[in-house]
């Protein structure tokens, strides 16, 4: 009896413990504003090189008869 | 040869001349904001990769001679690279304070929300506000703001 108890309670620690973590785990993540030196870096952008990815756009279009789907609107009409 | 000394003797008065009115540039650790009592005190946080920071330089510079005897400004840096910071004090002209603050713990304790951020000091110390950004259209506001508070 005392032994049930003790695995019962047991295992509300355990999961107040888990919960915890998984509450807090991710709530010190994140780069703070002065702390974006790195992610400022031009190479860190999404589109480093846009002219590259523009001409790439237009090889990609002109043989696929298609636009769209990376950065700049317009559907796979052809039409554009 | 007396002509040499002489201007020897000039220029070295030039350099001392020019070493009192240097304004100073120390790490984050010896910085107090209690060393400004008595002035108003505008706190701003920089760094080298921030792109506004690099129009509100010739703004603070302006501030400073503008208000030269009431109003104290301290640009504290948050570069990493101490030599990324170096380099772009090289590109203006600073009659104010520069800090070092390679560790961050400068914007750690005011709380820096954005970058870059200015902090407006009573003569007390005590804060009276805060800006976040820099744009070319808050300017004006911000000159009302300080020169409001220079002259209260």
């Amino acid at each position: 009896m005392i032994h049930g108890d003790y695995s019962r309670h047991t295992g509300k620690i355990l999961l107040a413990g888990l919960l915890s973590i998984l509450l807090s785990g991710c709530s010190s993540l994140g780069v703070k504003p002065w702390e974006r030196g790195t992610l400022a870096r031009p190479e860190m952008a999404l589109d480093s090189q846009p002219v590259a990815s523009a001409m790439d756009d237009h090889i990609y279009f002109s043989k696929e008869a298609s636009s769209g789907g990376r950065s700049f609107g317009g559907g796979g009409c052809g039409c554009n | 040869m007396t002509v040499s000394r002489h201007i020897a003797a000039i220029l070295m008065l030039m350099a001392m001349a020019g070493q009192a009115g240097a304004q100073q540039q120390v790490n984050a650790e010896n910085f107090d904001l209690a060393d400004y009592k008595g002035k108003i005190v505008y706190v701003d946080f920089w760094a080298s990769w921030c792109t506004p920071c690099r129009a509100s330089f010739p703004f603070m510079a302006e501030l400073a001679d503008t208000h030269a005897d009431k109003l104290a400004i301290v640009a504290i840096n948050v570069d990493e690279n101490l030599a990324d910071a170096k380099a772009f004090l090289s590109d203006y002209e600073t009659p104010f304070d520069i800090v070092f603050d390679q560790s961050g713990m400068l914007a750690e304790a005011f709380n820096v929300p954005g970058m870059p951020t200015s902090f407006l000091h009573d003569r007390n110390g005590e804060l009276i506000g805060q800006h976040v950004g820099f744009r070319k259209k808050d300017m004006e506001a911000i000159r009302q703001w300080i020169k409001d508070n220079v002259d209260n």
